[in-house]
């Protein structure tokens, strides 16, 4: 699992884009890799771009990720298998930010 | 999903959570419980009245739930558990087990016992308690149980009764924490479900879930409540969480559901009330002003006051809520532990399996004897294979109806222990060879005459203490139970380490009830014979257990009933053992076949232990030269008064049975052979010396032959040759 933090201290902005698997069995993982971000600056940006597979477990870490007291984090660039989950679970609302906020910085669109 | 179903389901777990229960009272008499104990204790009781407050079976749960305090105060060491503490918990447990049984048989609950008990175990948690109106909140808390909203909450089907116009299934779905490390994607079944219809909501729900810092990614936090628009039946949309049932609360409200079932939706979920309403409103299950309507007229009716009460209490009590979910997920695991090993079938299904499989049998042995006949090498080997496969088909299935006698055993720990006290007697039991199988049928049958075996034991077998200690003996008897395989049969011994039988005394009595001549002459094991009798009895003394000259003919008979034998061997001073030798099963036995006067016979394989020459100076029937040992032997021919003259060579097989053995002189020897047993018509059944009949290849009947009567039976004989005295009738045919 390769998990690559993009620091940029300035912004005070984390951005993590996680590959492969959002699921069961990297969840733990990425948990501790968001955690590490998040406890060196305000907010994190998570690329999904990359991820080709989710289920449950995955996006149950959204949604924490999500409360995570005094920070913000937003997801952005869902990718295709990101997308059909979230528009199953109806939570494209909760976890689909750059389809309702205009103003993300995203370097790219939801496709 | 049919409510008898879930309560059939109910009434198997309760049984075995109680049984449990028992198990380890009993060993809370010897030694102390460790805390896992104790928390497994609290956890069946626990269980049984979550589960029994999911079918409104408001008895089951009020008397539990007093056992439940009683237990709770227990593992949080704010109660000792002393001895008066376990009689008291093994009689609630019995009076549960009776109320379970009322249920089962659709009784009224038996409530005469229940009060002055639930008023001893409440003196036991006088800080507790046990309120009504505390309970529904633990009730829903119950273990989770695969059941639709009506059937959870018969009660509410008073009154108030709208007709909602909803057109879709809603389903509630609530996972258990570990589902997602077990493999399972509680999403992924949603999916699935579009393949049943149109999913026209779904809302996640995330309420307990925790921010990221707190939680464990891979519990599951979630639940869904889904408004599905389809056709398919409840079956279906069910099977679709068949997989996940076990660890998972899946509540289905059908289309067009009054507004009761909503409620009960509600009631049964441990969740903020006003946020489910919200939620099934988003999902278009319920309109706003509907639900306001039908909480407000729940509110004031009288007959159903949970949800109301509900609504009130039960806006955030996350604590409660919390412990119950971890009670719950530990449960669920245990049971999903013994589950995965073992299936449930109904017995007829297997029943019809081992009917076919006889058939099977036999056609085979039809080929194999065709095969034989047409000369062809290549079809008898054929042959030969096919019926070396069917051989193990046959075991296999007949394997399938094998249960360890353990279930038998069981139960005897706490009948030894209640019986001794009453006796005043100190008894320990011992039980040995629990896991040895024998067919389900069998395990069924032999329960009550083992019970009267070990009450017999018990109560005429082992002395008081006080004569224990002028013989010199350990003050505390001993009483085992052993069983063991043997020769095809399943051995049952019950044995006592008591005063053993008193051959004079039984012989005395056994005069002056006329059921031998005075003059008689009789071995010891002929006296000790005579105990099975009709009408027998040796206790100075009745008592209430056992000894009212009814009962060891009766297991007599009912031994015989399962071609089984009973044998008794005492010494005196040293104890009695009784021996029960069972048939493994009633089905299909490996066979030897024999041929006298043109008619066939077959003997269990098991059974046979040589074959060897009948010498021509042998006389009518008696005794053989085996190398050296005295051989009782007898004649087919003769014992059936077949006609015919008798080759000039004869065979003779060497059975065995129960230690002993005996020949059987016969014409010819016809080799090995498959037996599907079939029993005998009424008219023949009684008939000595034949246990049933089979059917040849051929087509042909032969009869099976009964080796332990053929054995004991020529023993007699033997003894009548050489001793020449009265005896007492050996066959009561």
């Amino acid at each position: 699992m390769d998990t690559p933090a993009l620091d940029t201290p300035a912004a005070g902005v984390a951005r993590l884009a996680p590959e492969g698997e959002l699921g069961i069995y990297t969840v733990a993982a990425l948990r501790e890799a968001w955690l590490q971000a998040l406890a060196t600056h305000e907010a994190l940006e998570i690329d999904l771009g990359r991820i080709d597979e989710i289920d449950t477990a995955g996006l149950q870490l959204m949604l924490m990720a999500k409360r995570s007291v005094g920070r913000s984090v937003r997801f952005v660039n869902h990718s295709a298998a990101v997308l059909r989950l979230l528009d199953l679970a109806r939570l494209g609302g909760a976890l689909g930010d750059p389809l309702l906020e205009d103003a993300a910085p995203a370097t790219q669109e939801a496709r | 999903m049919d409510l008898s179903q879930a309560l059939a389901t109910f009434l198997d777990e309760s049984r075995e959570l109680l049984a449990q229960m028992e198990e380890i009272l009993l060993r809370a008499e010897t030694a102390a419980l460790p805390t896992d104990e104790l928390h497994a204790l609290f956890r069946c009781a626990h269980t049984i009245k979550g589960s029994a407050g999911l079918f409104g079976l408001d008895a089951v749960v009020h008397f539990t739930h007093a056992v439940e305090s009683v237990l709770d105060r227990m593992r949080n060491g704010e109660l000792e558990l002393s001895d008066a503490l376990i009689n008291l918990l093994l009689e609630s447990q019995d009076h549960i087990a009776s109320l379970v049984a009322a249920v089962a048989a659709e009784l009224p609950p038996p409530e005469f016992e229940g009060a002055p008990l639930r008023a001893r175990l409440e003196a036991f948690c006088a800080t507790t308690p046990a309120t009504p109106a505390a309970l529904p909140a633990t009730v829903a808390g119950g273990d989770p149980v695969v059941c639709s909203a009506t059937e959870a909450a018969p009660a509410l089907e008073v009154g108030g009764s709208v007709a909602l116009g909803a057109e879709h299934w809603h389903l509630s779905l609530r996972f258990a924490p570990e589902v997602l490390r077990n493999g399972m994607d509680p999403l992924a079944f949603i999916h699935y479900l579009r393949t049943l219809g149109e999913l026209v909501h779904v809302e996640t729900i995330a309420d307990t879930l925790p921010e990221l810092a707190a939680g464990d990614p891979e519990n599951c936090y979630l639940g869904f409540e889904i408004a599905l628009r389809s056709t398919a039946p409840r079956a279906e949309i069910e099977a679709v969480f068949e997989f996940v049932q076990d660890s998972a609360r899946i509540v289905l409200v059908p289309p067009a559901a009054r507004v009761e079932e909503y409620l009960a939706l509600i009631e049964a979920l441990d969740e903020d009330p006003r946020r489910l309403g919200e939620i099934l409103v988003t999902c278009g299950s319920v309109t706003a002003r509907e639900l306001e309507a039908a909480l407000a007229a729940q509110h004031v009716q009288a007959e159903a006051p949970r949800v109301g009460e509900l609504l009130v209490e039960h806006a955030g009590v996350p604590a409660q809520v919390v412990q119950a979910a971890l009670g719950k997920q530990k449960a669920a695991e245990e049971r999903r532990a013994s589950e995965t090993r073992s299936v449930k079938v109904p017995a007829d299904r297997l029943d019809a399996l081992i009917d076919q499989v006889g058939e099977l049998v036999i056609a085979g042995a039809a080929t194999q004897l065709q095969a034989q006949q047409a000369g062809s090498r290549a079809l008898q080997e054929t042959a030969a294979n096919l019926l070396r496969l069917v051989e193990d088909v046959r075991d296999a299935a007949l394997r399938l109806r094998m249960t360890p006698i353990g279930e038998v055993f069981n139960r005897f720990p706490r009948v030894v222990r209640d019986l001794a006290r009453e006796l005043g007697k100190d008894i320990e039991l011992v039980i040995r060879g629990a896991e040895a199988e024998l067919d389900k049928s069998m395990v069924e049958k032999i329960g009550d005459p083992l019970m009267h075996l070990v009450r017999n034991a018990l109560d005429h077998g082992i002395e008081s203490p006080e004569r224990r200690a002028a013989a010199g003996k350990p003050a505390r008897g001993r009483v085992e139970l052993r069983a063991f395989h043997e020769s095809g049969s399943i051995v049952i011994e019950v044995a006592d380490d008591g005063g053993g039988l008193d051959a004079r005394r039984i012989l005395a009595k056994a005069v002056e009830r006329g059921l031998v001549a005075a003059d008689a002459v009789l071995s010891e094991a002929e006296i000790h014979r005579l105990v099975l009798a009709p009408g027998f009895s040796t206790a100075a003394e009745l008592t209430s257990l056992s000894g009212r000259g009814v009962g060891m003919d009766v297991v007599k008979s009912s031994v015989d009933a399962l071609r089984g034998t009973l044998d008794i061997h005492s010494a005196p001073g040293c104890g009695t053992t009784m021996r029960l030798c069972l048939p493994l099963t009633l089905a299909i036995i490996d066979g030897f076949q024999v041929g006298v006067a043109g008619a066939t016979f077959i003997l269990p394989l098991d059974a046979v232990v040589e074959c060897i020459e009948l010498p021509a100076d042998a006389g009518a029937a008696g005794y053989l030269d085996l190398r050296g040992q005295v051989l009782p032997f007898l004649r087919l021919r003769a014992l059936f008064a077949l006609e015919g003259a008798p080759p000039p060579r004869q065979n003779v097989v060497v059975v065995r049975f129960g230690g002993r053995q005996a020949g059987i002189a016969v014409d010819h020897l016809l080799g090995e052979c498959q037996a599907v047993i079939k029993p005998l018509g009424p008219l023949f059944e009684r008939v000595a010396g034949i246990a049933g009949s089979t059917i040849l290849g051929s087509g042909e009947v032969a009869l099976i032959l009964d080796v332990p009567q053929l054995v004991q039976r020529a023993i007699a004989h033997e003894g009548r040759d050489t001793g020449g005295a009265p005896r007492a009738r050996f066959l009561a045919a």
